[in-house]
């Protein structure tokens, strides 16, 4: 286990550095000059010159990404020429908005996706198989912002229920927090439960089809037990690395959920600052979601790994 | 002209056995019609299948592949696929007709009083649940036992299908065990409440030759000691010679002989059952020159009118391809469903 966990860790740093080369790149690659964005009201060529030099932006390519590298490895990720905050704060700052939406999430996708995935697959062919079908297709179909806009429109406009807007940290107003969070946290969870809905169902079709299914059939046991104990358990194995997937781009930001309904998370963090041209924080949140991306990679090989007895020995 | 090895194993079996008449029929099949809806249409599989399994004793069901061999027993055990529909017919079990019976009130016998064996030991078990708790759980579903308990007899179990080491065996996933370890353990688990039948589909199958055997032999001494009934389902009849008292050939979904296995392989009268036994390299001379059986069997949605082996009997006739014979009583014990029996092949 021990060592097959550091095989695949050292085979997620190569990965690793590509995203940051990558990341790097767009600095590069982006128009405009980083050193005018810097400069501000003030440039004269000195200023320029200066801030060139500052920022290693006259050195070869490589030896600019050689500092930068360094400079983040050691938690440097620059500053924000907006708010001249350090773009490793701002993280810091929106980590437990997007973490916290994104657990929400999940938990809504999981409390729908996984039940409704069995029912389907124990009733396979019957008007609940369809409906979930129906519901699940939907949902994978109809796009989040299409789904936020109208739950917007409805549920805050319309009925007045829930406020559309105006996030408040959980410290501060829980009630607040949890009424403004709710619904984009419906919105990602349920694209994510038809997903897990249509794995868990066919993943439960091909596990009571098993022989150990039958096996189970034939000591007399009760259907609950056969659906819950012999099928789900194994059916659970590529649900749960499938979900663990899901939660890693949930953490990567919902840029478009975020921005509908202002929550200050990651996804708004990295709109604003791409129409700001902070490239430093673009730069931040891309390696920050990309690499949490690749560690829920791993969770999800590992876990893979830890509820197959066969792969454990 | 001295027995064949396989024919002297058969008799030595069958004098060491009760006088079958004396042994109180545990289950009896009566008249079994099942068949299949599927996209191509509806086809029986089994038409009018009735044998008997004695108490301590073992009735071997033989025939090819594909005849309806797995079919009878999965509907013996409920456990058919959702398709299959069955037409008429009884399972009896101890007196009760089990296709009356509620899922419930059959899900209280399966696993306790009839329990099954199955064709693929690699599969057969829960890869994700270890085999302890798999066998515990069949005892807990059938016995008022707590936890600690239906281990220690679990334990017990696994020493009495001769694991060794037993206590650590328990904690293991099946895949730490071999294809013939596995078999050993379900066929722990199938014993575990002491059921009065216990149905093998083609255990050995799977195995190798040398596993084949050992476990054979074990399901054949935990009957002495237990005195369950046993269906053994197989395709070999070296394997029907070896362990059989009582055998039934099936022939595309019907019984087309039965007999006790001395009798069978003494006097075989089908000429299906005449063509299998050719395929048994020893068995030639005693039988004379027999062909082995050409042709393949028909698809049960193709059935030929008439006697089903009519397509491949070398003694086929117009009254043959008409007519279906009935499974009738050539002498007490040993029935036969061929017009032309007995057979007079043997002296020509
Ligand atoms: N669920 C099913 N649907 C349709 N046909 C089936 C089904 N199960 C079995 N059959 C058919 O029934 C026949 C008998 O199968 P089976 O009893 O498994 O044969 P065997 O004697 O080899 O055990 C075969 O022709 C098989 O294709
Ligand atoms: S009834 Fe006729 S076709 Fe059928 S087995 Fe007997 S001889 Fe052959
Ligand atoms: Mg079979």
């Amino acid at each position: 286990m021990l060592a097959y966990m550091a095989r695949r860790l050292a085979v997620s740093i190569p990965t690793l550095l590509l995203i940051s080369m990558m990341v790097f790149s767009l600095q590069l690659l982006l128009p405009g000059d980083p050193a005018l964005a810097i400069a501000g009201e003030e440039r004269s060529p000195e200023v320029l010159a200066a801030i060139r030099e500052m920022y290693h932006l006259n050195d070869p390519v490589p030896v600019q990404y050689w500092h930068w590298l360094t400079g983040v490895l050691s938690g440097d990720m620059g500053q924000s020429i907006r708010s001249r905050m350090p773009v490793t704060e701002l993280i810091m700052t929106k980590l437990p908005v997007t973490l916290q939406l994104a657990t929400m999430a999940m938990i809504i996708a999981l409390a729908i996706g996984i039940p409704a995935g069995i029912v389907s697959a124990v009733r396979k062919g019957t008007a609940w198989d369809v409906g979930a079908n129906v519901v699940a297709l939907s949902g994978i179909s109809i796009p989040n912002f299409w789904l936020g806009i109208m739950l917007i429109m409805l549920v805050s406009v319309q009925w007045g229920l829930l406020p559309a807007s105006g996030y408040a940290s959980p410290l501060e107003d829980l009630s607040r927090n949890l009424q403004t969070m709710i619904m984009p946290a419906f919105v990602l969870g349920t694209g994510i439960a038809a997903i897990m809905m249509r794995h868990t169902r066919s993943a439960m079709l091909s596990s009571l089809r098993a022989d150990y299914v039958r096996t189970a059939r034939a000591k007399g046991l009760s259907e609950r037990v056969v659906v819950l104990r012999h099928a789900l358990r194994n059916a659970l194995i590529p649900v749960v690395t499938l979900g663990t997937l899901q939660l890693g781009e949930l953490l990567s930001g919902a840029v478009l959920t975020e921005q509908i309904f202002t929550i200050p998370g990651f996804g708004k963090l990295v709109v604003d600052a791409v129409f700001n041209r902070d490239y430093a924080v673009v730069q931040g949140v891309v390696l920050f979601t990309g690499t949490a991306f690749i560690l829920m990679n791993l969770l999800a090989d590992m876990l893979y790994f830890l509820l197959n007895p066969r792969l454990r020995a | 002209m001295a027995p064949s090895p396989i024919l002297a194993r058969a008799s030595a079996r069958s004098d060491a056995n009760t006088n079958p008449a004396l042994a109180a029929p545990v289950a009896e099949i009566r008249d079994l019609q099942v068949g299949f809806r599927t996209d191509e249409g509806g086809f029986n599989v089994l038409d009018g299948v009735s044998f008997t399994v004695r108490t301590g004793r073992t009735l071997c069901l033989v025939g090819e592949s594909g005849c309806g061999k797995s079919v009878t027993a999965l509907s013996i055990m409920g456990l058919l696929a959702p398709n299959a529909i069955v037409g008429h017919g009884e399972i009896l079990l101890d007196g009760t007709n089990l296709l009356d019976l509620s899922r419930k009130e059959l899900n209280e016998r399966r696993g306790d009083r009839m329990a099954m064996i199955f064709q693929e030991p690699m599969t057969s078990l829960n890869p994700v649940l270890t085999i302890g708790d798999q066998i515990v759980e069949g005892i807990r579903r059938h016995r008022p036992v707590g936890r600690a308990e239906a281990e220690r007899h679990a334990v017990e179990m696994l020493k009495r299908v001769r694991i060794p080491a037993p206590e650590q065996r328990m904690g293991d996933y099946p895949h730490q065990l071999s294809g013939g370890m596995r078999q050993r353990v379900m066929i722990a688990m199938a014993l575990a409440n002491d059921p009065r039948l216990l149905i093998a589909d083609e255990p050995t199958t799977a195995l190798d030759v040398t596993i084949q055997a050992q476990i054979l032999d074990l399901i054949k001494t935990l009957q002495d000691e237990t005195g369950t009934a046993v269906l053994l389902i197989t395709h070999d009849l070296g394997v029907v010679a070896e362990v059989g008292d009582d055998v039934a050939v099936m022939y595309a979904g019907r019984i087309v002989e039965q007999a006790s296995v001395t009798d069978l392989f003494a006097d075989p009268q089908h000429p299906y059952t005449l063509g299998l036994l050719s395929s048994i390299p020893r068995l030639d001379s005693e039988i004379g020159r027999l062909p082995t059986i050409r042709g393949s069997v028909p698809a049960p949605a193709d059935m030929p009118s008439g006697c089903r082996f009519s397509t491949r009997c070398p003694f086929a006739d117009d009254h043959c391809r008409t007519e279906e014979p009935p499974l009738a009583d050539l002498s007490p014990g040993h029935a036969v469903a061929c017009w032309k029996a007995p057979l007079e092949v043997r002296a020509a």
